[in-house]
């Protein structure tokens, strides 16, 4: 077969295991044998495997790209046992769709496909004034913000329930933080963990252009049973940014200057215990998508 | 991309695309044909709605398939509620056993649009191989084909999936 490349060579031109070696060790039966040894059953030649040569044993435990390969090749097997069914929308759902997005009220023309990033979200001028003449301007309405629906998304940072429940109330009913000079984005925090949380968050530009977030929560813990802490992140909460700890009521906090907001699109307010830990606990009570200011 | 700039037309050809294999996975992970649809349909007025996110280094189909992801979640999150409140003062009713995790859906859905897109015979083998758990020399016996072929036609597959995998999981 000349298509084949000796397994038990196992590396490729680009110095990484090759699509052969990893199935190979993912699936011991493609280990490919001399011709007599094809004869055998299937049974034995699992046995029979060769353990595997040093350097790609070593190359597979050290390569990221290579073991994620490998991990990626036994979930593959894995879910092959029990495939999912396709299955085709009903007729009529695009058209639901499109009904909705028709209706989804639009400023569509100057959005771009890049990702916003803090210098995106400085309020834009009608004109091309300078950076500097638009961060005088408060009114303006930033339009580069990110709204992801990522509300729920704070679950899959650790399900367990917290005992502090907060009460789910309508976001209106929560006074806002006094617009001061320039509001760039707002979050409604929607209960996560606890049914009863309450909060909103509001990002403003200051006149010297640095970004605060303004985070206006329901209730506080117990001291014994420790303290919010206020944080953005991305939607699955592997990227995180501490922004300290809150109080009930209002706590502004400075955001670091020069980060990349649309990597941090999500406020979180998580639920700390004083274990010395300064890691996020797992337990968002709320968490809400930034939005784009509407003034 | 033509969807990031707004327009609703290129969001039909984004539908047309990726639909099924959104909708697909919403049955497989809500196992509910009514919240299936709702919840593609909140899919597809999401990424409307966020497509400004898109990344246009990244493939359209992983970032759909993380916007379906935090849709299934919200379901799943409205159902426990929903759950919750209808247990209050009363005894918990039998559940039907925990969801499976919604990354082990993904990847169901996706080795099936995999082999759907391998075609026979790999897309054979590898049935046989994983999901009826056939020794390859049956396979081989079955197909009339060398157990080398067989085994190459699986590496070859396997690693198809694996980048297919490799793509939705980010
Ligand atoms: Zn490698």
């Amino acid at each position: 077969m000349t298509e084949q490349i000796p397994a038990r060579n196992g590396f490729g031109t680009n110095g990484h295991l090759t699509d052969e070696y990893l199935a190979v060790l993912a699936d011991p039966r493609l280990a490919h044998t001399e011709s007599a040894a094809d004869q055998t059953d299937d049974q034995t030649l699992d046995q029979i495997h060769p353990p595997l040569p040093a350097a790609q044993r070593e190359h597979l435990g050290l390569c990221g790209p290579c073991h994620a390969a490998f991990e990626a090749t036994e979930r593959a097997m894995e879910a092959l046992r029990d495939p999912a069914a396709l299955h085709e929308p009903p007729a009529g759902l695009w058209d639901r769709i499109a009904a909705e997005i028709a209706a989804t009220p639009e400023h569509a023309s100057d959005r771009g496909a890049s990702m916003a990033s803090v210098t995106e979200l400085r309020p834009r001028t009608s004109d091309r004034n300078s950076r500097r003449q638009s961060q005088r301007e408060p009114s303006r309405r930033s339009r580069a913000w990110i709204p992801l629906a990522a509300a729920a998304a704070g679950a899959l940072l650790g399900g367990a329930a917290v005992a502090a429940v907060l009460g789910q109330g309508d976001a209106a009913e929560v006074e806002l933080p006094v617009a001061v000079p320039t509001v760039v984005g707002d979050a409604t925090l929607e209960p996560v963990a606890a049914e009863d949380f309450t909060g909103r968050a509001e990002m403003v530009e200051t006149e010297a252009g640095a970004l605060e977030l303004t985070v206006e929560i329901s209730a506080a813990p117990d001291p014994e049973a420790g303290y919010f802490e206020v944080w953005l992140r991305d939607e699955d909460g592997t990227q995180l940014i501490s922004l300290g700890s809150a109080t009930a009521g209002s706590t502004t906090f400075t955001v670091p200057a020069g980060i990349d907001l649309s990597q941090y699109p999500v406020v979180d307010v998580s639920h700390e215990h004083f274990d010395g830990d300064p890691g996020h606990s797992g337990i968002t009570l709320g968490a809400g998508p930034m939005e784009e200011a509407d003034i | 991309m033509r969807f990031a700039a707004g327009e609703p037309a290129a969001m039909h050809d984004l539908y047309r695309q990726h639909g099924s294999f959104v909708f697909s996975l919403c049955m497989a992970a809500l196992r509910h044909r009514q919240d299936a649809e709702d919840a593609t349909q909140q899919v597809f007025t999401r990424a409307w709605r966020s497509r400004d996110t898109y990344d246009i280094t990244h493939p359209t189909g992983a970032w759909l398939t993380g916007i379906t992801r935090r849709v299934i979640a919200d379901v799943f999150a409205r159902r426990e509620k929903d759950l919750q409140a209808a247990e209050a003062g009363a005894d918990a009713a039998a559940r039907d056993g925990a969801p499976q995790p919604t990354d082990a859906v993904v990847d169901r859905v996706v080795v099936q649009q995999s082999l759907n897109q391998l075609g026979p015979p790999q897309s054979e083998i590898i049935r046989l191989a994983y999901t009826e758990d056939l020794p390859l020399k049956i396979i081989a016996e079955r197909l009339e084909m060398p157990l080398g072929t067989v085994k190459s036609h699986v590496h070859r597959g396997l690693a198809r999936m694996r980048q297919s995998l490799e793509v939705h999981s980010d």
